[in-house]
């Protein structure tokens, strides 16, 4: 029987070891992408290398990275910024993203993008991905126990993390960021769509007259650090929002969700395509830019 | 589906199985024997049959009379399938049968009776286990052997390997090909087939390796249910070498009180019949599963007829390292008729089986949203490794038995399995459902 849990406990050991050195392996692969593979990895090893310093910097969801071009308003305005939307965020998702960014970087503004998603308090469980392997941040730690009861183990069981997310952040995942160019570093963290929406039924989005936390604290920070914040929605096809409900709410505020009804512009209703990117940056350029 | 009020159908089902013994022991005349083993039979067949079939057969019937143009209105009764009964079910009547035939004496105690019905490592989904085998080891008094309960471990790892590295991966394509089919491109099917049959294969061998794992860490040994059926060189092979608990059940306690081979051609073919569909529909309560039962036997049969069903007894390419052609050839054929019948046991229904077949035969060669979007071909090399570890080991009961680097084989599926398993995506295993 001691020879059995001698056994037991020398395979336990070596189950432990490897589980460090994998955890090891997978975490300095995001945090030293050759490709990073996620808007957060990209974030990191930009903002931990100084590579280059931004002007202003763009936060939201999918309907941030595939609607503004940064490289467009470097080209038009000589202003450099970054774009780091990423598909799925919520407001708390941005509120990580943000707080990221700005505990090493020193904009002059950033630009929050808001839209049905305005209510949404808690963590999207997709979009949470990419910021486990940096869980052991104390502030990200912190934030994420409050919405995930699973946290702790996350945090502190080695590699734990990694099974538990492993279809978007295992193996596959950081073979490519050796091997694979991502699709959005480029245009500085834009990415087009393509194709035309087809007509579709109008769709209504109905926000609950309530501030978001999450934004109350972007807001509260920005104010510390001196850095302006602008809040805007970005637009939509066949969709009506009360966007009255996030201009109560933030300031300040600018609603472009009306500005196109031409569905040429949009790849399906919540996102524009490479077209109306375009011409939505334009007028992006023209509204916070003051280029005529 | 587990609910605590289905303990009582076990419960139920164990103290008739007990008490029948007793009485079918004590009776003196071969008709009250006989009627003993009969109310055992059909007690638990009936409660099989209710709980599994009653729908299909009310449905069955609602369609047999749509067909003839009377139109009927069935809403389907809500009975929900008690998790392991076609497992336990088997195992008690093995019971009952074994006492009838004076293999067994009946035993009177009733604790290790219940014990062997409910044994938990195999209770939902086999081995199933025969009393003659499983029900005397409880009686002896159990002491820890090291090298069984390391042997137990080992045999849990490699279990663990071929469910969440290879069934799991393999089903998250499977899954999307099978429910998508007419998306995809004719290779792309044809993998969907070799996913589901690796898929199906490692989910299902894979619980009994971490059934019987488990068993031995508590001192218990239960039979063999896989023996490297993909290296089978026919059908007949195949079927001595899948699910060996169900199959040497069928043998037993069917197939050979019917005749079994002897006899004339009709009856042969008509014992073939009986037990492949019997198995088919043991699976589960759908056409899909009678069909894959009615094609096993079809490719069964010509076999038996030539008398050509045992030329396979032997470990295949025994004392070499690689197959010979003709051997390869055989493998290869046999695994592709396999894949093909698996196709009727995965789809939905039998219109499913044929349109994607239909699919499949249309000879589609493009570049398809699976190929563009996820590399379907990256789970290949794992399941090279599988056939690789399991070729070599193919003259033992599993890859890291009485192997001199056992231990470090042991690590490397572990590593294996934290770094190619699939946690996220966790599929339940197969054979719970039946």
């Amino acid at each position: 029987m001691i020879k059995a849990i001698k056994l037991s406990l020398y395979t336990l050991l070596i189950v432990v070891v490897i589980a460090f050195c994998l955890d090891w392996l997978y975490t300095y692969s995001y945090k030293n992408p050759v490709y990073a593979r996620d808007k957060v990895s990209w974030m990191y090893s930009i903002n931990e290398k100084k590579i280059k310093e931004y002007d202003y910097a763009l936060f939201g969801s999918s309907r941030c990275i595939y609607h503004i071009n940064p490289v467009q308003i470097e080209r038009e305005t000589g202003i450099k910024g970054i774009n780091l939307g990423y598909s799925g965020s919520n407001p708390f998702e941005i509120k990580l993203m943000v707080h990221e960014f700005l505990e090493i970087n020193q904009p002059d503004r950033i630009f929050v993008q808001l839209d049905d998603r305005f209510n949404r308090v808690h963590r999207d469980p997709i979009s949470i991905t990419p910021w486990i392997p940096f869980i052991r941040k104390p502030y990200l730690y912190e934030e994420i126990k409050k919405n995930d009861s699973l946290s702790f183990y996350l945090k502190n069981i080695p590699f734990y993390r990694y099974t538990q997310y492993e279809s978007k952040l295992g193996i596959r995942n950081v073979a490519l960021s050796y091997m694979k160019e991502n699709n959005f570093s480029e245009l500085e963290g834009f990415k087009a769509m393509s194709g035309i929406a087809g007509k579709g039924k109008t769709k209504d989005y109905n926000l609950i007259d309530e501030p978001n936390p999450h934004i109350l604290e972007i807001q509260r920070w920005c104010d510390e650090l001196g850095v302006k914040v602008d809040f805007f929605t970005a637009p939509y096809y066949n969709r009506t929002i009360n966007t009255a409900v996030i201009a109560k709410h933030v300031a300040p505020y600018k609603d472009f969700s009306e500005i196109f009804d031409d569905r040429l512009y949009f790849s399906d209703p919540n996102h524009l395509n490479g077209k109306g990117a375009e011409e939505f940056t334009r007028i992006f350029i023209k509204e916070y830019f003051k280029i005529e | 589906m587990w609910d605590w009020r289905f303990l009582f159908l076990i419960l139920f089902s164990t103290v008739v199985d007990y008490t029948m013994g007793l009485y079918i022991d004590k009776s003196k005349s071969k008709q009250n024997r006989k009627f003993f083993l009969w109310i055992s039979i059909l007690i638990n067949l009936g409660f099989l049959g209710y709980f599994k079939y009653s729908n299909f057969f009310l449905e069955s019937f609602v369609d047999a009379f749509t067909f003839f143009g009377q139109d009927v209105r069935f809403r389907g009764l809500e009975i929900v399938l008690p998790v392991g009964i076609s497992f336990y079910t088997f195992q008690t009547l093995s019971y009952t049968i074994d006492v009838y035939r004076k293999k067994l004496t009946p035993t009177r105690d009733f604790i290790a009776f219940s014990a062997f019905v409910s044994f938990f490592p195999q209770l939902v989904a086999g081995p199933i286990e025969r009393a003659t085998h499983l029900l005397p080891q409880f009686y002896s008094k159990r002491k820890f052997k090291y090298r069984q309960a390391r042997d137990g471990l080992y045999l849990i790892i490699w279990g663990l390997f071929k469910k969440i590295v290879i069934a799991d991966n393999c089903a998250q394509y499977a899954n999307d090909i099978f429910e998508n089919y007419d998306d995809y491109s004719s290779p792309t099917l044809i993998l969907g087939a070799v996913y589901f049959a690796f898929q199906i294969y490692g989910d299902f061998s894979g619980y009994s390796d971490i059934a019987i794992g488990t068993s031995r860490l508590f001192g218990f040994d239960l039979m063999r249910n896989f023996a490297y059926p993909y290296f089978s060189r026919d059908i007949a092979e195949f079927w001595r070498r899948w699910h060996i608990s169900l199959s040497t059940w069928f043998r037993d306690y069917l197939y050979i009180p019917l005749g079994g081979s002897r006899g004339g051609t009709w009856m042969k073919v008509r014992n073939t019949f009986i037990i492949f569909l019997v198995s088919g529909f043991w699976h589960g309560a759908n056409w899909t599963f009678i069909v894959w039962g009615a094609l096993n036997a079809i490719y069964f049969l010509p076999l038996m007829l030539r008398g050509k069903n045992r030329n396979h007894i032997d470990i295949i390419g025994e004392n070499k390292v690689f197959p010979s052609i003709k051997e390869f050839y055989n493998i290869t054929v046999t695994f592709m008729m396999t894949a093909f019948a698996w196709i009727f046991f995965r789809a939905n229904s039998v219109t499913h089986d044929f349109l994607y077949i239909e699919e499949l035969f249309t000879f589609k060669f493009k570049v398809d949203r699976l190929v563009i979007e996820r590399f379907p071909f990256e789970i290949l090399p794992l399941i090279g490794l599988l056939i690789c570890m399991e070729w070599f080991s193919r003259n033992r009961e599993h890859p890291l038995k009485n192997s001199n680097i056992a231990y470090i084989k042991a690590v490397f599926l572990v590593l294996m399995i934290l770094i190619f398993g699939s946690f996220s995506e966790m599929q339940e295993f197969i054979y719970f459902q039946f």
